[in-house]
């Protein structure tokens, strides 16, 4: 994912910013964790592709 | 009983290759929705699967963002994407939940949700999606959802058999060595029409092609 894709990103249960985190870039980010602090849950990048399906989602 | 969504999940994981060799072409009804509008920032495909639809999106707009809940189905459209020609910088993958999207309010121009809708097992589900895509679409943005119509060939003969099951209804999907079944929440007008209206959007035109339900909605 590019880095401007953070402009449009929140958090699928709050709704609110993202901090990018231990972000790996080459000519755009290739891995790192997406944390939102409003609801303390971590959300991981692999392969450049964010994966922000709601915690509950596996249940 | 109706899956859960991991379930649903699953299958479209398990199937995500040949499910990809089948559906290479955009559909008519989709690319005419997307080449009546002007040019457009950005825009959004929800279910994306294979990216056939973002290719069509991508000469219309700066930036396409796909989202499909199968991570093999999203490496499927990175892939389909790339050999087609266009360029990285054209479009972004999002691994996420079409019913609880991961996008801050207002930020699309187009949004399209083909064939998608009608996997999502409940009807207080279908109707946060259908509240979403109002969530994130732009004002005087343009949406485009399509959905499985009970007029559709493969229900003949067995309309009153999905009537009875609430419009519920399961399709086999046949592979080497294995078959799964996928489910579908299958449509008539008057029930797309009624939950559609149960939303946030302002409904333009219902209409109905090669057996699915096509409505353009305004935000």
């Amino acid at each position: 994912m590019k880095k401007e894709l953070m402009d449009k990103l929140a958090c699928p249960e709050c709704k609110g910013d993202f901090e990018l985190r231990e972000e790996v870039e080459d000519d755009e980010i290739i891995s790192g964790e997406l944390y939102c602090g409003e609801c303390d849950e971590t959300y991981p990048i692999e392969d450049g592709i964010p994966n922000l399906l709601p915690p509950d989602f596996e249940e | 009983m109706n899956p859960n969504k991991k379930e649903i999940k699953r299958v479209f994981d398990k199937i995500s290759h040949d499910f990809s060799q089948t559906r290479k072409h955009p559909w008519p009804e989709v690319v005419d929705f997307i080449e009546k509008g002007r040019k457009t920032n950005f825009s959004l495909d929800l279910g994306c699967g294979n990216g056939r639809h973002m290719k069509e999106l991508i000469k219309k707009s700066e930036r396409v963002i796909g989202v499909d809940f199968s991570k093999k189905m999203l490496k499927k459209s990175k892939r389909e994407i790339l050999l087609s020609g266009y360029s990285k910088d054209s479009f972004e993958l999002v691994q996420g939940d079409i019913t609880d999207l991961p996008f801050n309010n207002q930020v699309f121009d187009i949004v399209i949700c083909i064939a998608t809708l009608h996997h999502i097992p409940s009807s207080k589900k279908r109707e946060e999606c259908l509240n979403e895509i109002h969530r994130v679409l732009k004002k005087n943005g343009r949406t485009l959802i399509s959905v499985w119509s009970i007029e559709h060939n493969e229900f003949e003969g067995k309309r009153e058999e999905v009537r009875k099951n609430n419009f519920d209804y399961f399709v086999d999907w046949k592979s080497d060595g294995f078959k799964e079944k996928r489910f579908y929440h299958i449509f008539n007008r008057e029930n797309f029409s009624n939950l559609l209206n149960k939303t946030d959007f302002t409904v333009k035109e219902i209409k109905l092609s090669s057996g699915n339900y096509y409505a353009e909605l305004n935000s």
